[in-house]
């Protein structure tokens, strides 16, 4: 039995994996709280979406995926900004057309036979690829996502109690984070699956607990916990990590939610 | 000891939102420390245009208002998310944010003070409930003690009695007349005029002031009238206000 639970981590790729996607569960669990909370689940997706032809086009060419990134953010909020004008659209709309065009661009990029090896993975991730580079950068952005969820705690806090004190320097903040946590995350679980790292160990988390603090703890508990056994799970059953470990984090979403529900 | 200084002074004051029409003005009124005013008015005569004008949310428009010491405000708990995550003593902390930079997280002094100040509302055995699992009466009471962790000279209710029970809001005008014996000025927006008798002073709005000065001699029919229009019901020899609602 200890054979069995040692035997993966014996081989180097699977501990440097293990590093890399516990890394990326802290960031997306610590700021997946807050997502949740204020109700953002739609627009994390829509911006995980919306950064991927910035982040195919920097792999493509060489770019620090950092610079693709926020240059695809850019692209999508002059875009929708645009789109919100034309009146028989309608703002909402205007997101959704937007943000899939954008996620059709990406994917076009990144499918094209000419595109070089391992650009596909940013669409459904490839943690066995990280590299010590990778590890460094995603170690430093999750250390700046903590910092800014650490940091920026209690005015969440407040904005999240008063609705009504809100102010859009709040959002601002909140999806600057949120675009630097789906970096940290694009690597190992991909642009589609991330959002599941983000979304699923806080919806969990909100079931089991009563405060902001601890729940943030429990999210990044969990999500770690998932990456551990979906490593287990595509080392045994020999199936993609980051989809073991979203399939996991939905389960486990799925499971608390239906013990939470009075018949 | 009472603060006989005046923490409140209105001139002519004129309020509206903007891009909006101005919705209350002719405000002229003055607060020493230790007065209970009741802002007394219809739904959308201003009371908490007032309110928001008293916190420097908006801006007057025309007169002058002058606001001497800190302001704390104890709004409606209906604004509040009642389903956030949140503990009574978080609640409380969440006033120890004012005046602060972003990055400032409350300390261990302002921990100790919160729950002295919870202690304050006899709420110090609930700290650590759910915001959201507490009475009506609890809630308006922790509300109260972030005011108080703000050290605030005047007191802003927005509402306060609306859906409290009679023990409730008793329990609450006694600690209106305790924050008011300490010399800090507290105004209370509400649609009960037997709330406000027993104050020192009613400021009647609707749209414009109305009236101002001590409410038996202030609250008279045709003031009440104009005030709340075809709202008010004589029953007998009581003045009554009917639909505050609507």
């Amino acid at each position: 039995m200890v054979d069995v639970l040692l035997e993966p981590w014996r081989e180097p790729i699977l501990r440097q994996a293990l590093l890399e996607l516990v890394l990326a569960s802290v960031a997306c669990g610590a700021l997946g709280v807050w997502v949740v909370l204020f109700g953002l689940s739609y627009g994390a997706e829509s911006l995980a979406h919306a950064m991927f032809p910035g982040l195919a086009l920097a792999a493509v060419i060489g770019a620090p995926l950092v610079l693709g990134g926020a240059a695809g953010l850019a692209v999508a909020g002059v875009a929708i900004a645009l789109a919100a004008r034309v009146r028989s659209l309608g703002a909402d709309n205007a997101v959704a057309v937007v943000i899939t065009s954008l996620f059709g661009v990406g994917a076009l990029i990144a499918l094209a036979p000419a595109s070089p090896p391992g650009i596909k993975e940013l669409l459904f991730g490839d943690v066995l690829a990280s590299s010590t580079g990778g590890l460094v950068l995603a170690a430093a952005l999750a250390a700046v996502v903590l910092a800014g969820v650490w940091l920026g705690h209690w005015r969440l806090l407040a904005a999240g109690f008063d609705p009504s004190a809100r102010a859009l320097r709040v959002d601002v903040a909140l999806f600057g984070l949120l675009a630097v946590a789906v970096l940290v995350g694009v690597q190992a679980l991909g642009n589609l699956l991330v959002v599941a790292a983000l979304v699923g160990p806080a919806v969990t988390a909100r079931r089991l607990t009563r405060r902001a603090a601890p729940m943030i703890a429990v999210a990044c508990a969990i999500g770690a916990a998932a990456a551990v056994a979906g490593l287990y799970l595509s080392y045994y059953a020999s199936i993609a990590a980051g989809a073991s470990i979203a399939g996991i984090l939905v389960l486990t979403a799925l499971a608390a939610s239906v013990r939470d529900t009075p018949a | 000891m009472l603060d006989q200084r005046q923490l409140i002074v209105a001139r002519d004051v004129a309020v509206g939102y903007r891009g909006g029409p101005t919705v209350l003005d002719g405000v002229t009124f003055t607060v020493r420390g230790g007065e209970r005013v009741g802002v007394l008015g219809p739904n959308g005569g201003g009371k908490t245009t007032l309110l928001r004008a008293l916190l420097g949310e908006l801006a007057p428009r025309a007169g002058t208002l002058a606001v001497h010491g800190r302001c704390g405000t104890v709004p409606q708990t209906e604004r509040s998310r009642l389903d956030f995550p949140v503990s009574a003593l978080d609640v409380v902390l969440l006033g120890a944010l004012a005046n602060r930079p972003w990055w400032r997280r409350p300390g261990q002094a302002d921990r100790a003070r919160a729950l002295a100040a919870l202690e304050r509302v006899e709420l110090g055995d609930r700290a650590h409930d759910t915001f959201g699992e507490l009475s009506g009466g609890q809630r308006q009471r922790v509300l109260v003690a972030r005011a108080l962790l703000q050290d605030a000279d005047v007191v802003l209710f927005d509402e306060p009695f609306t859906g409290l029970d009679a023990p409730s809001a008793a329990r609450l005008t006694e600690l209106i007349d305790a924050l008011a014996a300490e010399g800090r000025a507290v105004l209370v927006a509400t649609h009960d005029l037997g709330q406000a008798l027993p104050w020192d002073a009613v400021l009647c709005l609707n749209g414009h002031q109305v009236a101002y000065g001590p409410p038996r001699e202030t609250l008279t029919e045709p003031v009440l009238r104009e005030t709340y229009g075809h709202a008010l019901v004589r029953l007998g020899s009581l003045a009554v206000v009917g639909h505050p609602h609507g």
